[in-house]
């Protein structure tokens, strides 16, 4: 006795979800492993093995790093969440 | 005849016992996220992640970043006890200690007491939202005061000397704690947390849960205030199949038609006052079944019980309890679940202390 709308697609999702559900798990995971790889890992010796010309200080370091890794994970979820749509194809593609 | 009972006290005494319950936990979470970072321990902090200067303090032991297994141990084994405690309790973490609900929590508290009557009315709004900016940054600062020491922290931003990125980042955690309250707060938990999804697989047939009685309850309706309760009336309790009927009636009416009228012999005690589905923050009809977005804050229960109360019924008409499913009782036997996540919890917490030795 399913209501229409639940079997319905995606696209009728609140923006909010929709929106949350990239954002979120990505912030999460980039803050998750932002803390497993700093743990190991000194930012200052990073920096003089990879760009010893530029003096960075820790704070930049973590920074950075965090928000490298968020950049990665926000386009993987974006991608997930483009390619959980429902594609909408053009009727006459299919004359 | 209308039952004689003490319902006055007995309403009282539940509600008052369940609210004081979210009261205390409440300002106990409260207290150790932003008394932490300002607890010292012979001249060190109790809690500090430095990770400007790479030097761990917890609980009077130094340690470097480096070190840390110990800790994503002890981070694994929370995670399992949380798993071992709603597997066995229901959503408690939900309802007692997730900061999302702590903090909601304390803004419809701050709504209630900004909320003037007379000439002062038009104060509230923007009183509430200057206290709840002023908590917000508070807590921006708190969180960062984790990995910095916090009284520096504080002299810094009171003398606008803080560094760029340390004013970023507590500008960063203050407003996603202001807008997760002001502008999202339960949609976090039915859209954003994972934990909802993932009940189903941590909980088991024998997991409480908040649910309507609806053997009791249904048919549902308005009555004369004379009648008695059902467990005080020749009618009493409906078998289980009967119930979910009446509720699946009353649920999908556009599928099942109007609700006919009961006579007030056949009526159960739910008065359908709407009292519960006004009272739930996502505005769950709990007398239709559970929902997985129910983060059981019990809401619902309070309004229930006073609503019973009101009409010298007895209470719990809506309770937390184990489902009862279409058996007489609660299957018997081990239960798997819990067992696993004990044994993970406890696996988890030896490593962590054999990890701490070998340092």
């Amino acid at each position: 006795m399913t209501a229409p709308a639940d079997s319905s697609s995606s696209r009728s999702l609140p923006m909010i979800q929709r929106l949350g559900a990239v954002v979120w798990p990505s912030f999460f995971a980039a803050a998750v492993m932002s803390a497993a790889f700093f743990a190991f890992i000194d930012p200052l010796e990073l920096q003089q093995i990879s760009f010893p010309q530029h003096a960075i200080n820790r704070e930049l370091g973590y920074s950075l790093g965090f928000f490298m890794f968020w950049a990665g994970t926000l386009c993987a979820c974006t991608v997930t969440a483009l390619l959980m749509r429902p594609a909408r194809e053009q009727e006459e593609f299919f004359e | 005849m209308r039952p004689v009972r003490s319902i006055g006290e007995a309403c009282v005494g539940s509600a008052r016992k369940r609210d004081t319950l979210r009261q205390l936990t409440t300002t106990a979470m409260l207290a150790a996220f932003y008394g932490l970072p300002w607890l010292h321990w012979g001249g060190t902090p109790w809690l500090l992640l430095d990770i400007d200067a790479r030097q761990f303090q917890i609980a009077g032991i130094a340690m470097q970043p480096e070190q840390s297994l110990p800790l994503l141990w002890l981070a694994i084994a929370a995670l399992a006890l949380l798993c071992l405690v709603t597997s066995l309790h229901g959503r408690l973490w939900c309802t007692y200690a997730c900061p999302q609900t702590v903090l909601t929590r304390l803004f419809r508290k701050l709504t209630r007491l900004t909320d003037f009557r007379g000439p002062a009315k038009p104060l509230g709004a923007p009183l509430r939202h200057a206290f709840w900016a002023l908590i917000a940054l508070w807590t921006g600062i708190s969180f960062v005061g984790y990995f910095s020491p916090i009284d520096k922290l504080v002299h810094g931003a009171l003398t606008f000397s803080l560094s760029g990125w340390e004013c970023f980042w507590i500008s960063f955690y203050g407003l996603a704690t202001w807008a997760n309250v002001v502008y999202l707060h339960e949609q976090v938990c039915s859209y954003l947390c994972p934990y909802s999804r993932v009940q189903g697989l941590i909980a088991d047939a024998r997991t409480p849960c908040i649910q309507y009685n609806a053997p009791r309850g249904e048919p549902r309706g308005p009555r004369d205030r004379d009648n008695a309760s059902v467990l005080h009336r020749s009618r009493g309790l409906l078998d289980a199949t009967t119930a979910a009927d009446y509720v699946f009636r009353a649920a999908h009416p556009a599928i099942a038609g109007a609700i006919p009228n009961f006579s007030p012999v056949h009526l159960g005690d739910c008065i359908d006052c709407a009292a519960c589905v006004a009272a739930c923050p996502i505005g769950l009809d709990i007398r239709n079944g559970s929902s997985i977005s129910c983060i059981a804050c019990g809401n619902c229960m309070d309004a229930c019980d006073d609503a019973m109360a009101a009409s010298h019924y007895p209470l719990d008409l809506i309770h937390r309890a184990r489902p009862t499913g279409d058996g007489d009782g609660a299957p018997a036997g081990l239960r798997i679940k819990p067992l696993a996540f004990a044994c993970v919890t406890l696996l988890c917490v030896v490593l962590a202390a054999f990890t701490a030795a070998s340092i």
